[in-house]
């Protein structure tokens, strides 16, 4: 039995007509030409839509456009070479050009659908950081796209991005897959996670946006809030007005110039991490930095700095208990690590004698028991806790030892007596 | 003697119980017929089998082999207890074996099923030492697991929704696994009939052509239980051309079936026992009596009751005779609760449960005794598979159809012959419905760029045009691309009309639980403030239906009552496709939109059924565009003489019992529920100016069931006739044409003007059949 489809979808389209109350965002271009839904669709043609300002043909529907700016500091920083990077010897020919990348998609949900329609890499010359931006002028132009992003991103590159770990790498090489070649960034720095460790527990978000403000004091004005981005892309293509994607530049250029700012300062403070401890004008989370620190890939020339910061919070009276306590903890296994047993032992001492942290109580018994080989001390140390309110794990451990350290005794002086 | 042996006698000499049976059927058992083991079998494959006992294989398992490894797809059609898994894991794990690198995706409706399959392979590829990397990736699969699974596993074991859902959208993730795809296993096809099969048939169309984009052509391998067109469904849901195996070679043991018909309460009036009472107290015979039992419900209402009062008759007993356990088994629990049921089934602490169709399909719940439906399954072919669920081993079994009053379970009980001897029910799809093409449309593009003129589907064009329009695509260089921000998949539900559940929150002493969830359009019907919820034999009262977030408040409570909507339906014609005039009658088929309204409940005490009050009901109207058969009863027709010959005061009845009658026989010839299609007629409709009948399709957009009634309108009617004629009442019971309704104020008998109105219509039905006629309306 035939049915009259076209019959059929005219009638679906009435029916939505009449039923459809589509949200209309207040910021929404009002479309120009026919409507939809009673004339013809505007014809995607690359060729008849002007470029947007500033940029020019790449090649068939891909446009780009470079902008400079100085960056007299981050060539400072790069030619030192930046804790932030890894440390292999090759990286540190990549490392004179490392790229800062963003990437703008036609949605956050990822999959295959999901275009890249403007990508943005920040390379420094000299002393300016040349930021170049590429966009796709339509969905079909992805292969040339592609053709101008591989000359852009090479594969061995060493790159630093926010949060594009899980995101935009990954975008990047669905899109390649897609058009069946293989393209994927081998070296690549997500400052995401180093700025998880120094401000997680300070500020309420870690998102590009928060640090902006927070951290580097920037006020971005009227900046286009990323979930917007999408329709604007999408507007463009219905109306081919460039005007609609004039903020979805400027917001993704703003990304890339905050980007290397960020790690400007991320490098600054992970360097001299006491001198910015002193400072106070940048809050940051300084017992996670030293873990950032003793974790890093060259961390043998980061634990001088690493022990000094956790020194400086242990020692600084004005600053929470807890705080303390976990920068003495993490003290004391630097000292115990680096075999130094009585730096351990007094870090532990002065944790005990301020606090009686119960987790204190059972390294400092730990280092007596077994450094200064002074059993009764240990046993001293453990009868003077205060068990109130301790974690579950730590009274079995303290209670454990107790009778271990008592039976010790015992069999002492059972031998002795 | 066994205990199924002393039960079946002792059943045999009660005169009661033997005065309601209306057949007694004994199916003799079948010896098994066997081929050797394949000789070609890789020499670890066949130390595993002969480890695990098997020396030879079922013919139909041989035969699977042969296929497959000659590259070709095929359906096995299994009945349960015929080793259905090894008939495709053998050919499957020689490949494995061989060529490492290739892959194998089995997909199962359920994950329970999915989850039972894992077990099992796990057992075999793992005891034998084989090597074989299985994994299950559906919506409980932990994410830390997700990427190993798809980088390793050589066996993805996993359902259509997550295919649809997870792995499709995101396949460049699956390169290496998509790219050395070689078989696929679609296990119970004959579940993917009606809306599902549909969806099914798209996702199948969808992988295939991401399948294509890698550069591999997997060979399909089908299982199904007997339906009456297995090929043909398999072929319709591959698209491709697939080798039927059907030699069933697998033994099985002698099984009783009995057709049991209740007795009268009211003759009269035409009441017999209700179903719920006399499976109940059949249960508790086969229990008492040590006979592991499964009862089939109809509802999820019906399973909870059951096993409610199963257990509760048990209370008194269970001093005297040990614990008898019984569980009740539906959807709607979590997932972790009917693992442990299923644990209990297949170890023993567990000797009855109630449940929906839920447990119909091949879930390992181990050997049962007796098989209780409680109520004809809406299809002969769920009757086999029901009944099969009964003797798995190569024991004696027995199976009882209790029958209810609904028209459709007399038919059965009272046309024996017909139950046993008719051919079991076509599957049927219909991929091509506008609703659901479009949404797998969208998802098809997102995948993948289609060109203009790829045949993703019978002029699939015209569609893209259409999603062109709407935005979500858009042409460029030659290719439609997707344009949407959205991730179509997540609004496209394979299960139902809607993707969007709303969940059951248990909020009893503040503490928030969930313990279930149900579509939208179900939840305004069964889920309005007030509505009794009944979960797991526990009742639950609604204390908020909050349809914007998708949630429902329920508190435990304890009420002699249960609940039901009562639904006011407006229908408007919207286009008349076609008209054609068979059976005596005007035929048009055509869309329609059906605007359904919830304004009141009533409140029905347990165990008397009466109605015991009414409450308010405010929820938002639903409204649905399908599709309709509307028999129109123009006075020059034979239809609509028929209609005219009737007392005026007698045709409104007359049509309002036709049209239950209709939707009542109607599944059995078309393979559907009996809620699957909708009547409703009016004496002067508004859009025909005449008496008119509708017969709609409950889904929206309509699967093809309109088409289907009008091609199956005559054989559908004479049911109808011989139903209401065979009936034993005087004036209509609710096993023919339903009981007299006081509030209609009639005087003639319904149940006689409905026979002579039906047997009017259908006198000379083949003589003025016309051919068909298109008209654009
Ligand atoms: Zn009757």
């Amino acid at each position: 039995m035939a049915h009259d489809l076209a019959g059929r979808i005219r009638l679906l389209r009435q029916l939505r007509d009449s039923r459809l109350t589509r949200p209309s965002t207040a910021d929404e271009e009002p479309e120009s030409g026919p409507s939809p839904q009673t004339g013809p669709i505007p014809v995607a043609g690359e060729a008849a839509a002007p470029p947007p300002t500033g940029f020019s043909a790449l090649a068939d529907g891909v446009w780009g456009r470079v902008i400079r700016l100085a960056a007299p500091q981050l060539a400072q920083v790069v030619r030192r070479g930046s804790v932030l990077l890894p440390a292999a010897d090759d990286a540190a020919a990549r490392a004179a050009s490392i790229r800062f990348f963003d990437l703008e998609t036609t949605g956050l949900s990822g999959g295959a659908g999901t275009k890249v329609f403007l990508a943005g890499v920040g390379v420094l010359e000299e002393e300016t950081l040349r930021v170049e931006q590429l966009l796709l002028a339509d969905l079909g132009a992805e292969p040339a796209f592609l053709d101008q992003l591989a000359l852009r991103f090479p594969e061995d590159a060493l790159y630093v991005s926010y949060n594009g770990r899980a995101f935009d790498a990954h975008q990047l090489k669905t899109r390649f897959l897609m058009n069946r070649r293989v393209h994927s960034l081998q070296f690549h720095v997500d400052l995401l996670y180093p700025a998880r460790r120094l401000w997680r527990s300070v500020l309420s978000r870690c998102s590009l946006a928060e640090l902006e403000r927070s951290v580097l004091s920037i006020r971005r004005e009227a900046d286009l809030p990323s979930a917007e981005v999408p329709e604007r892309y999408f507007a463009y293509l219905r109306n081919r007005d460039p005007a609609a994607l004039e903020p979805v530049f400027a917001h993704h250029y703003h990304d890339i110039v905050s980007l290397s700012w960020l790690f400007i300062t991320m490098d600054e403070i992970l360097r001299r991490p006491c001198a910015w401890l002193a400072r106070s004008e940048v809050p940051f989370d300084a017992v996670q930095a030293a873990v950032w620190l003793l974790s890093h890939p060259r961390a043998a020339d980061r634990r001088f700095e690493a022990e000094e910061l956790l020194n400086a919070v242990l020692r600084d009276e004005d600053r929470a208990s807890d705080e303390r306590v976990e920068a003495g903890l993490l003290l004391g296994t630097c000292h115990k690590r680096a075999a130094r047993p009585h730096e351990a032992e007094q870090v532990y001492r002065l944790l005990y004698e301020t606090f009686r942290d119960p987790r204190v109580a059972v390294e400092l018994a730990k280092q007596l028991e077994h450094h200064r080989r002074d059993p009764a001390g240990a046993l001293e140390v453990l009868e003077a806790v205060d068990l109130q309110g301790c974690p579950r794990g730590v009274t079995d451990d303290i209670e454990y030892r107790t009778q271990r350290l008592l039976r010790k005794r015992d069999r002492g002086r059972a031998l002795h007596g | 003697m066994s205990a199924v042996e002393r039960v079946l006698a002792e059943l045999k000499n009660d005169p009661v119980f033997a005065a309601n049976v209306s057949q007694w059927q004994e199916i003799p058992a079948r010896e098994g017929t066997y081929a050797p083991l394949p000789s070609d079998l890789h020499p670890r494959l066949r130390a595993t089998l002969e480890a695990g006992g098997v020396r030879q294989l079922y013919n139909h398992q041989a035969d699977s082999y042969r296929a497959v490894r000659s590259g070709r797809d095929v359906v096995v059609v299994t009945p349960t207890a015929s080793g259905k898994t090894l008939s495709y894991n053998l050919a499957i794990l020689q490949e494995l074996l061989h060529r490492p690198e290739a892959r194998a995706l089995y997909l199962f409706p359920t994950k329970a099923l999915s989850q039972d399959q894992q077990a099992g392979l796990n057992l075999a590829v793992e005891g034998g030492e084989l090597g074989v990397k299985v994994a299950t990736y559906d919506g409980d699969t932990p994410d830390s697991v997700r990427a190993s699974a798809r980088e390793t596993g050589q066996i993805i074991i996993s359902n259509p929704d997550m295919l649809h859902s997870g792995i499709l959208p995101n396949h460049p993730k699956w390169i290496k696994f998509l790219g050395n795809l070689a078989f696929v296993v679609i296990d119970e096809i004959h579940t993917y009939r009606g809306v599902f099969g549909s969806h099914m048939t798209n996702v199948v169309r969808r992988l295939r052509r991401i399948t294509e984009f890698y550069g591999a052509d997997p060979t399909f391998i089908c299982c199904s239980a007997t339906i009456g067109n297995p090929r043909e469904l398999a072929e319709r849901i591959i698209g491709r051309n697939v080798e039927l195996i059907d030699n069933n070679g697998a033994p099985s043991g002698a099984k009783h079936l009995i057709l049991y018909n209740p007795p009268f309460v009211d003759r009269v009036q035409g009441i017999r026992k209700g179903v719920v009472q006399e499976a109940r107290a059949l249960t508790l015979r086969f229990l008492k009596a040590g006979v592991k039992t499964i009862v089939f419900a109809r509802s999820r209402l019906r399973t909870e009751l059951i096993a409610a009062y199963i257990r509760r008759s048990l209370e008194n007993v269970y001093t005297d005779h040990g614990r008898i356990n019984v569980e009740a088994y539906r959807g709607g629990y979590l997932p972790s609760e009917r693992r442990a049921i299923e644990r209990g089934l297949r170890d023993g602490t567990v000797q009855g449960v109630v449940s929906t169709n839920a447990l119909e399909l091949g879930i390992d719940i181990g050997g049962l005794d007796a098989a209780v439906l409680a109520g004809f399954p809406g299809s002969i072919s769920s009757s086999w598979q029901q009944a099969g669920r009964a003797g798995r081993t190569r024991n004696l079994s027995v199976a009882v159809l209790v029958a209810s009053s609904s028209p459709l379970d007399q038919y059965m009980v009272k046309h024996p012959h017909y139950f046993l001897g008719r051919a079991p029910e076509q599957g049927f799809v219909d991929p091509d419905n506008l609703h659901i093409l479009i949404s797998h449309l969208r998802c098809a593009v997102f995948e993948l760029p289609m060109k203009p003129e790829e045949r993703y589907a019978p002029q699939s064009e015209l569609y893209l045009q259409h999603l062109e329009e709407e935005g979500t695509v858009r042409l460029s260089a030659g290719m439609y691309h997707w344009s949407d921000r959205s991730y179509p998949a997540e609004s496209v539900s394979l299960r139902s009309a809607t993707a969007d559940n709303v969940v059951i929150v248990d909020s009893t002493n503040g503490e928030y639980s969930v313990i279930g969830e149900t579509d939208r359009p179900s939840a305004k019907e069964v889920l309005f403030d007030n509505a009794i919820y009944i979960h797991r034999g526990e009742q639950y009262v609604v204390t908020e239906l909050d349809l914007e977030n998708r949630k429902c408040l329920v508190e435990r409570t304890d009420v002699n009552y249960y609940t039901e909507a009562l639904v006011k339906r407006d229908i408007k014609v919207l286009h008349e496709d076609e008209t054609r005039h068979a059976g005596g009658s005007r035929l048009v088929l055509g869309d329609i939109l059906v605007r359904t309204q919830v304004a009141k409940f009533k409140k029905i005490r347990f165990q008397s059924h009466e109605n015991v009050g009414y409450g308010e009901v405010s929820v938002p109207e639903e409204e649905m565009h399908t599709r309709a058969l509307t028999i129109v009863f123009d006075p020059d027709t034979r239809a609509g003489g028929a209609l005219r010959e009737l007392d005026p005061a007698m045709r409104v009845p007359a049509v309002v019992r036709i049209g239950t009658l209709v939707k009542n026989v109607a599944p059995v010839f078309l393979l559907c529920e009996a809620t699957d299609l909708r009547a409703a007629e009016r004496l002067k409709d508004p859009h025909f100016g005449q008496p008119c009948l509708y017969i709609y399709d409950g889904y929206p957009g309509g699967i093809g069931l309109a088409e289907a009634f009008a091609g199956q309108l005559e054989p559908i009617l004479a049911a109808a006739l011989s139903l209401v004629r065979d009936c034993e009442c005087s004036e209509g019971c609710p096993s023919c044409v339903g009981p007299r309704d006081p509030q209609e104020e009639i005087d003639g008998n319904p149940k006689e003007a409905v026979s002579a109105f039906l047997a009017a219509w259908l006198s000379v039905s083949d003589a003025d059949a016309e051919p068909a006629q298109a008209q654009d309306g």
